[in-house]
């Protein structure tokens, strides 16, 4: 009976078995410390990389356009911290990076050489309670709009301070839709433009002095993208809804609106069933691009679509473009199936690849200086 | 607190043995033979342990399983959502039965374990595999069979179990059965509510940041938005019409309220800095209502047994998630409600054809008829589906230990025809002194879509096919008895290949996720357990039961494009390892329980990166300790007093990103049987 009873010891001890992982091991770990004299903007692309909705997996990704040489997970590396859930978009300004995290409702500002003795990408202040927050517009030092996809609002915030200073009520109380969802802004004047894409077909116009809609553009359904070309026409190209979707379904266009008349000049429209989206403009801002499956291009004086596309579909569905507004060279993001690093594709002006790197998951939106 | 539960205990003891008048008799103690109780042969099953029960009660079923058996439970926290991974398939590949009668959700294919009591089920088997196809269909991982037992003639009997547990968690479990030899009345309520109120350091926020030398804080927080309350009651009645019939009926009804916190890193809420007060900018709740009712007819001759189910289950799921607006007021960003009716029909016949086979047969029916809409953005599908299945099933004796099973389904969706469905086993075993059992199957298998994924708005594809299994498997048992001890061993090693598996993928920009047949998907593994129980003298009593599996669920599906790294890799959220072990010790009136759980790393992705905290969820060792002390207050009044000790080593760990966990908690239960 002995040996039962220490067998009995031994096996009851062999349950208590316990981890010594913890978070803590983490913070510190591989840290960055990336000088900020070091930054040479002219040479660097920064992509934020969504992540999946409710995981929490958002990351940063730095890309160097002359070694080729790609940095992932910038901020978590530097600040030992998630990014969030779904990093939607990012600016740089006055020596800060400012990432607006969506489902998490802030925006992340991180030092980009403003607090020099501080190393890049550190942490250096927040502003929170936003509700879904997506592209952030800057109108001066003090002054920066920020659209939102529930609030119905445009939030006004204080670079300077990161306090909130207002609200621009977007609330469209005529729809039985959810509206105004804002989304991307352009400048003209004082006017900001904002389209509205979930279950919306406007493009509000704010003014900026009094922060106030002054007007808005009626366009097609879903306006999902939104940039101003050098003769000031606004560009925007609508997904038409989805199959069975109750606000409709129509064939998709590209539309072109004059800024100071705020009239539609010229319309595209797709094939019923395409679904285009990524609507952006070059460095010089006389040529747009977008994806309809394939990646297109198109000068803004055109008054046709192209025949053949600028990049063939490649056996997978483009997420992200944009447009290097130094050289012209197309980054296109690859999310591949969502749930694994996605990849960038890099192309020169005319269409030839330059360079293909890895990134997070879903990359989504690029940003140069 | 401690000194004090273990100075009742120690008074507690030495009571009851100067209790003088109680006449004495010899322990007799009987062994299940778990490796001959088989309802079929050539597959595999596993009838959960009635002390593990019993030691659970007031726990949802999801910790029942995640503590006992191999099968994966992904919970979002506690009280919130598990579904269940079994042999490394996805949560609508595990069936549940309660009383013969499916209830899995047909919208979303699913069980939330988290809204299943413990205290109203009485059995729980679980059927690895094949041995689901007995009573189901499209189990591809295997199913889980809920049952409840009649009491005979054992006159009232009350029994009731109050918990009272940190994070203000209160629980109250009652049941009354009254039973003659003719009639058997149940009756079982419960009502449990959490405010779930635990503190986590958050690493996942950062609180302050000192800019001289960018040294960071992280807030030390509340949980919040974390609530729950759920009651339910459950009525059966059953009737031995004569010798040879048994009529019942059971009717379960439940309800469940509960608010879904946000992620960890969420700052969409205005917290005030370090603690509790925080005004909601952002909430969402769920609510679950359901009713669950079945009437059974059971019919037995010497050679012969009938048995027909007539089922109906009503459920309903409201969700909704508000938004505070910028002047102030609530808005409702998103109102989902759905309502599902479904009825059962099912016939089942078994009978002798001769002393060397047997034959099994059934007739399975169901309609769901499914109501979803979301009311914002006024999307809805109203749908119904039809399920018929014929089943017939025969069972050869070669020789008195070598037996061959044969069972062929005919499937019926919508009136359109199904592939067959098949299993082929064979089993060996010899019974002497010790008992040992080789068995072998091979299975074809499908799973139907989900209504969602056929209908749902926006993103639901009505062209999607049948998730097709097949799988092969093979399973050795043995037992020994020696030294007043049993010893029971078994090792299974399963192979599946699943066609067509359905994922939701967000298409391109599109802006929602469509579900398409992408994935092919290779699952194998090896699940081993060994159960010794026995005495070390009259006093005391001792039980183990340890399982250990290794599951690989691999992806071997077409890459997308040339840059896919998910090709060969353990799908997400699927530990490639897991491990629990149970001990119990009782000393005369006192019983000390422990439950071991291991997971090994979880990887969030498809192509399984290690670089990040977010890239996999680490290995977690969870151990829960239990003292009860049991007193008889009068000659039928029974007390049982227990303390529990929840994730003893205060581990921290997550079942999903940058969902927290509670650390170390303590309960107090209290029960009382006449």
């Amino acid at each position: 009976m002995k040996i039962f009873n220490q067998l009995l010891l031994i096996v009851i001890s062999i349950c208590f078995l316990w981890s010594c992982i913890k978070d803590e091991k983490w913070v510190g770990r591989n840290k960055l410390n990336i000088n900020t004299n070091d930054l040479c903007f002219e040479e660097l692309v920064f992509i934020s990389n969504e992540g999946n909705f409710m995981y929490g997996n958002a990351s940063l990704s730095l890309y160097n356009k002359t070694t080729h040489e790609i940095i992932n997970n910038v901020f978590y590396q530097q600040n030992g911290v998630c990014l969030g859930d779904v990093a939607q978009s990012m600016q740089i300004r006055n020596g800060l990076l400012y990432v607006v995290v969506n489902n998490s409702g802030k925006i992340y500002v991180l030092n980009l050489g403003k607090y020099p003795h501080l190393p890049a990408f550190e942490y250096v202040g927040k502003i929170t309670k936003l509700t879904s927050p997506r592209y952030i517009h800057f109108l001066n030092d003090t002054k920066a709009y920020v659209t939102d996809l529930y609030a119905k609002s445009i939030t006004i915030f204080n670079p300077e301070t990161l306090k909130i200073t207002g609200k621009i009520d977007v609330n469209n109380h005529k729809s039985k839709f959810y509206q105004h969802p804002t989304e991307q802004m352009v400048q003209y004047k004082n006017l900001i433009f904002t389209n509205c894409w979930s279950y919306d077909n406007k493009i509000l116009v704010i003014d900026s002095d009094k922060d106030q809609i002054i007007d808005s553009i009626e366009v097609g359904i879903q306006p999902t993208s939104l940039c101003i070309d050098k003769y000031d026409k606004i560009w925007t190209i609508t997904d038409g809804g989805y199959k069975g979707s109750p606000y409709g379904h129509e064939a998709p266009s590209l539309y072109c609106i004059d800024a100071e008349t705020r009239k539609i000049e010229k319309t595209f429209t797709f094939k019923f069933g395409d679904w285009p989206s990524e609507v952006c403009l070059n460095g010089t801002k006389d040529t747009l691009y977008f994806i309809n499956n394939d990646i297109w291009q198109i000068p803004v004086t055109a008054n046709k679509m192209p025949q053949e596309p600028f990049i063939p579909y490649k056996k997978t569905k483009y997420y992200g473009l944009t447009v290097d507004p130094y050289n012209s060279n197309v980054y296109l993001a690859d999310a591949i199936d969502y749930v694994q690093p996605g990849v960038v594709y890099r192309y020169s002006s005319t269409a030839n690849p330059i360079d293909t790197f890895r990134v997070g998951i879903i990359p989504g939106a690029f940003c140069f200086k | 607190m401690f000194f004090f539960v273990l100075f009742i205990f120690a008074i507690a003891n030495d009571g009851l043995t100067q209790i003088k008048d109680t006449v004495k008799i010899n322990e007799v103690i009987i062994w299940e033979n778990y490796i001959l109780h088989q309802k079929q042969t050539g597959v595999k099953r596993q009838k959960l342990d009635t002390l593990v029960l019993s030691s659970l009660a007031s726990n949802s079923l999801s910790q029942v399983l995640s503590e006992n058996t191999p099968i994966f439970i992904k919970s979002y926290g506690r009280g919130s959502m598990a579904s269940a991974s079994f042999r490394g398939t996805a949560p609508s590949h595990t069936k549940v039965l309660w009383n013969d009668i499916e209830i899995n959700n047909p919208m979303l294919g699913m069980v939330d374990f988290s809204l299943i009591p413990t205290w109203f089920i009485d059995d729980v088997s679980i059927a690895y595999g094949a041995a689901s196809l007995q009573k189901t269909t499209g189990a591809l991982g295997g199913s889980i069979e809920l049952n409840n037992k009649a009491q005979w003639n054992k006159g009232w009997n009350f029994h009731t179990l109050t918990s009272l547990g940190e994070y203000h968690t209160y629980d109250q479990f009652f049941s009354g059965n009254y039973s003659t030899k003719k009639w058997s009345v149940k009756t079982k309520t419960f009502y449990s509510s959490s405010k779930n109120d635990f503190k986590f350091i958050n690493h996942d926020i950062i609180l302050s940041v000192d800019l001289s030398d960018g040294k960071k804080t992280h807030p030390k927080q509340t949980q919040t938005q974390a609530e729950y309350e759920k009651y339910g009651l459950m009525q059966e009645l059953y009737y031995r019409a004569s010798e040879k019939d048994i009529i019942s009926t059971k009717i379960w009804w439940q309800k469940s309220d509960r608010n879904l916190p946000m992620l960890s890193s969420d700052e969409k809420n205005d917290r005030k800095e370090i603690e509790d007060e925080i005004k909601l900018n952002n909430f969402n709740k769920q609510y679950d209502q359901s009713v669950r009712a079945v009437a059974k007819w059971k019919h037995y001759e010497s050679n012969l047994q009938y048995t027909t189910n007539l089922g109906y289950i009503f459920s309903n799921l409201d969700y909704f998630y508000d938004v505070r607006l910028y002047d102030g007021t609530i808005t409702r960003r998103i109102d989902s409600k759905s309502t599902v009716n479904s009825c059962f029909a099912k016939t089942n016949l078994s009978f002798d054809l001769g002393p060397k086979t047997k034959f099994y047969s059934t007739y399975n029916f169901q309609m769901h008829k499914v109501d979803s809409k979301e009311t914002v953005n006024k999307t809805q599908y109203e749908k119904s589906r039809t399920e018929m299945n014929l089943m017939l099933n025969a069972e050869h004796y070669w020789t008195k230990n070598l037996i061959q099973n044969v069972s062929l389904q005919a499937p019926v969706t919508d009136g359109n025809i199904d592939p067959l469905i098949w299993v082929a086993g064979l089993q060996y075993q010899r019974i002497e002194k010790n008992v040992f059992r080789i068995q072998t199957n091979f299975t074809k298998n499908f799973h139907r879509p989900t209504l969602n994924d056929l209908y749902f708005q926006p993103g639901g594809n009505a062209d999607l096919k049948h998730e097709k299994g097949y799988t092969g498997e093979i399973d050795l048992g043995y037992s020994i008895i020696s030294l007043g001890a049993k010893l029971d061993l078994d090792a299974t090693y399963y192979q599946s290949k699943i066609k067509d598996w359905i994922l939701w993928l967000p298409n391109g920009n599109r802006g929602y996720w469509e579900p398409m047949n992408v994935k092919k998907v290779e699952t194998k593994g090896l699940e081993l357990k060994a159960k010794l129980n026995g005495k070390i003298n009259t006093k005391i009593q001792y039980k183990l039961i340890a399982n250990y599996a290794i599951t690989k669920s691999i992806n071997c599906g077409d890459k997308y494009g040339e840059e896919d790294l998910s090709y060969k890799k353990q799908l997400p959220y699927i530990p490639k390892k897991s491990a629990n072990v149970i001990a119990s010790v009782i000393w005369k009136n006192t019983n000390l329980l422990t439950h071991f759980n291991y997971y090994s790393r979880r990887y969030t992705t498809t192509s399984n990166e290690s670089n990040t905290l977010r890239d996999y969820l680490y290995s977690c060792y969870i151990n829960n300790v239990s003292l009860s002390q049991s007193f008889v207050l009068f000659s039928k009044l029974k007390a049982k007093l227990q303390i529990k000790i929840n994730n003893v080593f205060d581990e921290k760990y997550r079942s999903i990103l940058q969902r927290p966990m509670p650390g170390r908690n303590y309960t107090i239960l209290i029960d009382f049987k006449l």
